[in-house]
């Protein structure tokens, strides 16, 4: 008994090493691309491991400085594209949207989960069906009347145009899960606490936010990720570096015919940074937090 | 400190549903008043009231004078222990008896001192750093009491605090309450379902049923001269026995009591013509089971107040024991009678006598030298005093009981 229980571990253990090399590995090599030069890359078979790592790729994307392997086979006009230089733009342009995506979340989406758990007013549950089924209609139905509503606003081609859209796309999934979590808590606690001399907006302040952290922390992981990589509006909206996001610019360069394919992998890989650390950071509110919602509502 | 007074508070929820009706008290500065009833009967309305939790429909709410219908639960002055405890789960004990100095803004030094203060008076100082969750049921629910006296309010509410203890814990923290309460002398309005909570607890004591105060006194009152069938059941274990029976006079009053006739002693009779209305009239007759004895250990009473019956059941606590029986000759209660006497909805079958009964079934609190045995018969003596009337229409007490009565 004991030893078939060993080899069945041990069989686990062997899938989930495959299964964590088959989703790692397009990732590690796509880092290890980043890190060669394009002569060493283009070779048949490519190498998997960077033969002579070097940072000269980066190096190129942040300050503009050739790499030197280029310029010494003469590679650097067909190659070296200069979309890649807004790379660094399009990262900034990515978080600050994201960020304030995240930020507009969490406070309508706690204002409005709130109400919705707690307040007895008629009409409610109508608009909270609603926001829920404004969820349901494909983005791309949208498109049309999000592209002339921004227009008309002035705010194509901006940062903040892309944050609005992406807010109401992700708000309807915040309130919903900020909603059952907010539910999910006992209404004792928070009487406690207006007895004990809180005003309402004290009271969720206090008391009702520290314990719904793992659920804000879900929505502002899921608001942040989604932002962050979004593709189709952020294509169709923006126009310059002012606010083309690094989904976009990574989609012009590797569309590009002289696309070097070292700096397309320079540009994965720092795309991929920020929601590493967001999901390392947060990784274990969002499970729980996604869990907890899902379960006790 | 404050006194808290109710006129004619009435609670009337959104679907018409009137949980408390016309509720006048008053309640002394200092004082410790019990609501007690069953479940539904409106005692947990009454509290969140007061706390501000819940909106008034009709009537006044006063705390120390001032009309605190619309004030906001924050500036009532009040605090109150949850059922459930409420503790905020993510702050430690010493973060949850300082929150509501926290929140009046008292200097972090200051907040600290009396929260420290308050847990040596619950003997919580080892607990400070831990969180609620660590704590067991007693110590909870002494962080939840540090947490409503560190503020000195002017009236604590509690809300069935002991209910989720277990027995013997219950017992220990229901004197730690009462100490507590006498000692720092706040006004106190406490809610419980459990009568002996209530009697053990309370200065005073409310009964309520469906909405409705039926009466207040202090326990010993409500024990002694209940002023309604539901209150005579409701009060003291086990429940007062109830019975119907025909009054007549004879000389002096004595009413029927399944195939024998009882006369009625000076005090039961109560004040000259009280009884006159009902002679002739079937009335019904309740007997406490403490005020039953053996006929065969109990030489004193007269033989003429005795019932008989066959015994059922024999329970021996020790200082006691409790011999169930059936009445000889007697009838099963009547519907009316039955729905007076006990809460609505809630036993419903509790005076149901079993439809192999031939008579009810009568529980006697006897010397534990009593020498009757199960399947034998008992000849159940009736101590002076004992027999308390009540109208088999209304419910009220009649009688020597009618003078006192203080239904609000």
């Amino acid at each position: 008994m004991r030893r078939r229980r060993r080899i069945a571990t041990a069989l686990y253990a062997c899938a989930g090493v495959v299964l964590g090399l088959i989703i790692l590995v397009p990732f590690l090599y796509v880092l290890s691309a980043s890190l060669q030069t394009e002569s060493e890359l283009i070779r048949r078979p490519p190498p998997i491991v960077a033969p002579n790592p070097t940072v000269d790729n980066y190096d190129y994307v942040f300050t503009g400085a050739v790499p030197a392997a280029y310029a010494s086979k003469e590679l650097l006009r067909g190659t070296v594209t200069q979309d890649v230089r807004q790379i660094p733009k399009g990262l900034r342009n990515s978080f600050i949207v994201a960020l304030g995506t995240v930020l507009i979340n969490l406070l309508f989406g706690t204002l409005a989960a709130y109400t919705f758990a707690r307040e007895r007013i008629r009409g409610l549950y109508a608009a909270f069906v609603f926001i829920l089924g404004s969820r349901l209609l494909p983005s791309v139905a949208v498109a049309v009347p999000i592209y002339v509503g921004l227009r008309s606003m002035d705010l194509l081609d901006s940062k903040l145009g892309l944050v609005l859209i992406y807010s109401a796309f992700t708000l309807p999934f915040s309130v919903w899960v900020l909603t059952l979590y907010f539910s999910s808590l006992p209404v004792d606690i928070e009487e406690a606490a207006r007895i004990d001399g809180c005003t309402r907006f004290q009271a969720l302040r206090h008391v009702v936010l520290p314990l719904a952290a793992p659920g804000l922390a879900a929505i502002a992981a899921f608001s942040f990720l989604f932002s962050y990589s979004e593709f189709l509006f952020a294509l169709f909206t923006t126009e310059t570096s002012r606010s083309k996001t690094i989904p976009v610019i990574i989609a012009s360069v590797s569309v590009n015919p002289d696309a070097s394919y070292t700096l397309i992998a320079v540009g994965i890989v720092l795309s991929m940074i920020a929601p590493i650390l967001f999901a390392l950071v947060f990784r274990r509110y969002i499970t729980s937090g996604l869990a907890a919602s899902l379960t006790r509502g | 400190m404050a006194d808290v007074g109710f006129s004619q508070v009435n609670k009337v929820y959104p679907d018409g549903t009137t949980a408390v009706r016309d509720l006048t008290l008053e309640i002394d500065d200092g004082e410790l008043v019990v609501l007690v009833g069953p479940s539904g009967c409106g005692k947990t309305t009454v509290l969140r009231m007061v706390a501000g939790l819940e909106d008034v429909s009709g009537g006044e709410i006063r705390v120390g004078g001032r009309v605190v219908n619309d004030v906001d639960p924050a500036e009532r002055d009040i605090a109150m222990v949850f059922q459930t405890y409420a503790l905020y789960p993510h702050m430690t004990v010493g973060e949850n008896i300082a929150f509501p100095l926290k929140i009046a803004k008292l200097a972090p030094e200051e907040r600290a001192s009396r929260a420290r203060d308050v847990a040596r008076l619950l003997g919580l100082e080892a607990e400070l750093d831990r969180k609620p969750r660590q704590l067991s049921g007693g110590q909870r629910q002494r962080v939840a009491m540090g947490r409503a006296i560190v503020r000195q309010p002017q009236v604590f509410l509690m809300d069935e605090p002991l209910s989720n203890l277990d027995a013997s814990l219950r017992f220990q923290m229901r004197a730690e309450i009462a100490n507590l309460q006498q000692r720092i002398g706040v006004t106190t309005i406490y809610v419980t379902h459990d009568q002996v909570e209530a009697m053990t607890i309370g200065n005073r004591v409310a009964v309520m049923r469906g909405g409705e105060l039926l009466q207040l006194g202090d326990p010993q009152e409500l024990y002694d001269r209940p002023s309604e069938l539901f209150v005579a059941r409701f009060i003291g274990s086990p429940p007062m026995n109830l019975i119907e029976g025909e009054l007549s006079r004879e000389g002096g009053y004595a009413v029927a009591v399944g195939s024998r006739v009882v006369p009625l002693d000076e005090a039961e009779a109560g004040e000259r013509g009280a009884l006159d209305s009902y002679v002739g009239r079937s009335v019904v007759i309740g007997l406490r089971p403490e005020r039953l004895e053996d006929a065969a250990v109990a030489s004193d009473v007269p033989a003429a107040r005795r019932i008989g019956g066959l015994v059922t059941l024999r329970e021996t606590l020790g200082s006691d024991v409790l011999v169930h029986f059936e009445v000889e000759g007697a009838l099963p209660l009547s519907g009316q009678v039955r729905a007076a006497a006990v809460a609505a909805a809630v036993d419903p079958v509790e005076l149901e006598p079993a439809a192999d009964e031939p008579g009810l079934l009568f529980i006697g609190r006897f010397d534990p030298r009593s020498p009757t045995g199960q399947q034998e018969r008992v000849e159940a003596a009736i101590r002076p005093g004992a027999v308390q009337l009540f109208d088999p229409e209304t419910g009220a007490a009649i009688g020597r009981n009618s003078g006192s009565r203080s239904r609000a």
